[in-house]
């Protein structure tokens, strides 16, 4: 495909010729073209042609995490690629190209049919597992070894050895992944995936002879661009590719060019290119940048370049401003109360038990617990903290104590309430609840007390671009589970979770295929993503996971090429599912096989509006902004152009007084911590009553209010003017309603 | 009646030199003319209690107790109606109480050969009636009285002044018509952890929320408090969420601070005095 891409370039082959062919959706088609005498396998093309992109912008990229080129490769060689590369070819092409193909991860491999050789070999890359970076850079050569293997060193020299001598290229010369996040240093399986095969410190000068002094022009640009478009559905992560184009645009060059540079091969080191590349992949893709947020279309209206490279796409991104509903999810905690869970006679007390010496352990147990939980709570975050070495013993010895089976059921309930009670609320992640915020939050709300948190946030934080790809985490609170469950406590509980293992806790194929069948994917994959993303290494190997994940896959490329065919709810949920897929993808290797494909028929048709897409989009809007901001701050200071806007919170609150808010507040709380520690059937059972009191009072009410104004002579207005009276209805209906909620809320004292 | 931390420290330090007589007592009322004298009885007999656990093991030793035992049966013969064992006391500086006690326990020894039986030690400190030797039985006696920290009478004083702060708890409540569970009925209902009272419904002291409530008639200073927080307060809160703690007879204001344990907002001033300002006499002066 160095090939193809060369022959676009050098303009032996039709452009439209190959767009036609990306475009195509037959399965396995290859382009045959005279030339080179060349097959080429579709899936094979836009691996390279991204990895080339990312390549040739390397230099001009200095802003934000280099984006992965992760792209994968098919599993089965495809004999096109046997025939078509020759070394002769090879040669004829920019050195990197074969070791950047190298780098194509392969997250559809398994791990097995990788023809494994290459850490054995000198030269070969050495797993990335556990460095720190991610293992989407892992270096790895794709199938079987009866075809091209791209670690050979003879097969595909270094950059700048001479291709023949096989014998004098030194192994030291390959490119070794670089560790881009170094931050992570728990979650070892996982990886962030902010790493990529871009290196800059080892792109030697890509004046490659055979395409030097072609000098790319608008024309050629043109072609990278309507490939990289017409591909986009074939890409592995929209938004990842949409983070790229964002970087591309807001480029900077580190280095002053000099000639030799400038004549080299470049489709896009050149910060000129870069951004004209950006903004007519953003015009073509304009379908999808229209859904961003308001800021971050906002930033992108107001982007200078964007502006002299293009007045209509800027035209065009200001009115999406103002249609756009998109917003972006601030993950804030709003629920700074830990409820223990409550002590329950009915299950709890002693004659649930069969002795003293049974009953008596537990209530050591349950304190203990509750004791490690506050430990962490208080201690997790100071530096050089470690769950095993600070609670592991005393989790231990408590689960040891723990003998009979009645006593692990007890203690298992207590666990598990205790999980989803601090899990199952909005999800704590980054943000830390402190005291002061405790503080404010009862004297401002939690609105007010989400908007000041950004604002300090804003202020103090490092600007830090992070990446499109954040890693799956278990945020807040479920750290502190997962780490009670990993201390492995005792061998009973080592056992049974081995056991587990072999049962499946949660059906996932059946969940998935039943919501395939029902088609309702959209509001199960979603949720199904998240929790296979947290699956440890092991997971995916086992049979319902892999039939589960290969469903997955189906799914993602059946949605995938349907992007801009449908209607806009379509869309939307396309795109959803597309980037939630992808995502986990990205950030997970699966050993799944890249099956066929399923037919392109749609599998999603509910329609679903809500916010969960803008949520997950957000996840990206965010760092797009963050990107687009920090090229508006490095290029507007001078100017002296706001750098971020930011809304003041005024202490006054609006409308209520803040003493009658925070009663209100009270009395919400108290409400809720009633019924806390109440059987659930209590809570049923009151709302159903204050209901149905609830709705007598207001037929009741109407009924006086309809003799009222029966009895008022209301009537002849009735027949008279028909609108005005149906007001006065309608108002009383709304008085009747408030009076309906006072009586609920008497309701609750009742009992 | 809540004491600054320093102010605590300065009445404890002041106290060090005071035996627990009523003579003292006296004067540390006269000291201190502001406080009352529940809360100065309870911080002295916080602040002895510490200092007879420093120096319990100075007196704990064989050669020690028989010769405290020689020197009474001495003195007893030289002067039987003066109260030998109460001098004794205060001039090695041990609790008259204690004093009675090992003096009783060395006495059996000698009069049955073997080890006594703790109860039978116990009723005769409650009742010195039951000791023979009708010397021994006075000196006891006249111990037990005349201390205000330790022995049967303190104890039986302590219990009903506790039960007395229930009872009073609870008829507040009962005038406030709050619903509730008291100690007995939870334990019946077989609950492993019973706080005084479990309020059916919530209210709300001061904007927190509390669930139980605890009463101590006591004074809460640091010490007492962390054992009270780890042996019982923790453990409600683990089962009913936040509740409130009253110590009838003061505390050290800094402790309703649990902000650095990031709980509940609520939980962060529930172990504190509330509104409650009735000074209770602990009649021992």
């Amino acid at each position: 495909m160095a090939a193809l891409l060369e022959s676009v370039l050098l303009r032996k082959v039709d452009v439209d010729k190959v767009v036609d062919w990306l475009k195509s959706v037959q399965e396995g088609e290859k382009l045959s073209f005279s030339e080179p005498q060349l097959a080429i396998q579709k899936q094979e093309f836009v691996p390279f042609l991204l990895n080339f992109l990312r390549e040739q912008s390397s230099d001009a990229l200095t802003n934000g995490p280099a984006t992965p080129a992760k792209t994968p490769m098919p599993s089965a060689a495809p004999p096109g690629l046997q025939g078509g590369v020759l070394p002769q070819d090879r040669r004829a092409l920019s050195a990197s190209m074969p070791r950047k193909f190298a780098s194509v991860t392969t997250w559809f491999l398994p791990r097995s049919g990788r023809g494994g050789p290459q850490s054995d070999e000198p030269g070969g890359r050495r797993s990335a597992r556990g460095g720190g970076h991610g293992r989407m850079s892992e270096q790895v050569s794709p199938s079987t070894p009866a075809h091209l293997n791209f670690n050979n060193l003879e097969d595909f020299p270094p950059v700048g050895s001479c291709p023949v001598s096989s014998g004098t290229s030194k192994p030291s010369r390959r490119i070794n992944p670089t560790p881009v996040s170094a931050d992570r240093p728990h979650s070892k399986p996982k990886t962030c995936f902010t790493s990529t095969p871009l290196q800059k410190a080892s792109s030697p000068p890509l004046g490659a002879e055979p395409l030097e002094g072609l000098g790319l022009t608008a024309k050629f640009l043109n072609v990278f661009i309507f490939c990289y478009v017409f591909t986009e559905n074939l890409v592995p992560n929209v938004y990842l590719e949409l983070f790229f184009v964002m970087q591309l645009l807001t480029s900077r060059s580190l280095h002053t060019h000099n000639d030799e540079e400038q004549l080299s091969l470049c489709s896009v080191n050149s910060v000129h290119n870069c951004v004209y590349f950006a903004v007519k992949v953003l015009e073509n893709q304009f379908q999808l940048v229209a859904h961003l947020d308001k800021c971050t279309l906002r930033l992108l209206a107001e982007n200078e370049r964007v502006a002299s490279f293009s007045p209509d796409l800027k035209d065009r991104l200001s009115q999406a401003q103002n249609r756009s509903t998109a917003k972006v999810r601030h993950v804030l905690s709003t629920s700074t109360f830990i409820h223990s869970v409550p002590f329950q006679p009915a299950t709890d007390n002693r004659s649930n038990f069969g002795s003293d010496k049974a009953f008596h352990p537990l209530k050591k147990k349950r304190d203990i617990f509750y004791e490690a939980l506050r430990e962490w709570e208080d201690l997790h975050k100071e530096p050089g903290w470690n769950f095993d070495a600070a609670l592991g013993t005393k989790i231990r010895g408590m689960m040891s104590q723990l003998t009979s089976a009645g006593n692990h059921s007890h203690f298992a309930r207590l666990f598990l309430k205790q999980l989803v009670q601090m899990c199952k609320g909005p999800r704590t992640s980054t943000l830390s609840v402190d005291t002061t915020d405790a503080d404010l939050l009862g004297m401002l709300g939690a609105d007010s007390l989400g908007r000041l948190k950004r604002l300090e946030e804003r202020l103090i934080q490092p600007h830090r671009v992070v990446g499109p790809c954040p890693p799956p985490s278990f945020p807040g609170h479920q750290e502190f589970f997962r780490d009670f469950i990993q201390t492995k406590p005792s061998r009973e509980i080592q056992e049974a979770s081995v056991a587990l293992r072999s049962k499946v806790v949660l059906d996932v194929c059946a969940v998935l295929s039943n919501s395939v069948r029902r088609r309702r994917t959209i509001l199960t994959v979603p949720w199904l993503v998240e929790f296979l993303s947290m699956l440890d290494f092991i997971g995916p190997l086992l049979l319902c996971y892999r039939v589960a994940l290969g469903t997955l896959l189906l799914l993602y490329r059946s949605d995938s090429p349907q992007l801009n065919r449908h209607e806009e709810m379509c869309y939307l949920n396309k795109l959803l599912l597309v980037s939630v897929l992808g995502w986990l993808f990205q950030v997970k290797e699966f050993g799944v096989e890249f099956g066929p494909e399923v037919s392109r028929g749609s599998v999603t048709s509910q329609r679903y509006r809500s916010g969960l897409m803008f949520c997950l989009v957000s996840a990206c809007s965010g760092e797009f902004r963050k990107l687009l901001a920090a090229f508006v701050s490095g290029s507007a200071a001078k100017s002296g152009g706001i750098i971020r806007k930011i809304t003041p919170t005024s202490a006054e609150l609006k409308g209520t007084p803040t003493a009658n808010r925070s009663q209100q507040k009270l009395q919400v709380d108290l409400e809720q911590a009633f019924f806390h520690n109440q059987p659930p059937s209590l809570r049923r059972t009151v709302e159903f009553v204050a209901e149905r009191v609830g709705s007598n009072a207001v037929k009741h009410i109407n009924e006086i209010a309809r003799s009222m104004l029966y009895s008022h002579g209301w009537m002849n207005i009735y027949c008279g003017s028909n609108g005005s009276v149906k007001i006065e209805c309608e108002l009383l209906q709304i008085v009747a309603f408030r009076v309906s909620v006072f009586t609920s809320t008497f309701i609750i004292f009742f009992f | 009646m809540r004491l600054s931390r320093a102010e605590y420290k300065e009445i404890a330090r002041w106290t060090e030199q005071l035996r627990p007589t009523r003579q003292c007592m006296k004067i540390l009322k006269d000291r201190y003319p502001h406080h009352s004298q529940s809360t100065l009885l309870s911080i002295f007999s916080l602040e002895y209690q510490k200092r007879t656990k420093r120096t319990m093991s100075r007196h704990h030793v064989p050669d020690v107790m028989e010769r405290y035992y020689q020197r009474y049966l001495s003195e007893t013969k030289v002067r039987p109606t003066a109260p030998v064992l109460l001098e004794l006391a205060n001039e090695v500086d041990l609790s008259p109480a204690l004093m009675a006690r090992i003096i009783l326990d060395r006495f059996l020894k000698d009069m049955d050969g073997g080890m006594p039986s703790k109860t039978v030690l116990n009723s005769m400190l409650k009742e010195p009636s039951l000791i023979q030797d009708h010397i021994l039985a006075n000196n006891i006696y006249q111990c037990t009285i005349n201390d205000c920290c330790y022995g049967p009478l303190v104890d039986c004083i302590k219990h009903a002044v506790g039960q007395e702060h229930e009872v009073l708890l609870r008829d507040k409540l009962m005038e406030r018509n709050l619903s509730f569970l008291d100690e007995n009925q939870l334990r019946t209902m077989g609950y492993d952890k019973t706080p005084d009272i479990i309020l059916e419904v919530p209210v709300a002291v001061e904007g927190h929320i509390i669930h139980w409530i605890e009463s101590k008639a006591s004074f809460g200073d640091d010490h007492s408090h962390r054992t009270y927080l780890n042996e019982q307060f923790w453990s409600y809160w683990n089962r009913f969420g936040p509740g409130l703690v009253i110590y009838w007879y003061g505390f050290i204001e800094e402790l309703d601070c649990q902000r650095d344990r990031g709980l509940d907002p609520s939980m962060r001033r529930p172990l504190g005095h509330h509104g409650v300002d009735r000074q209770q006499w602990l009649p021992l002066s």
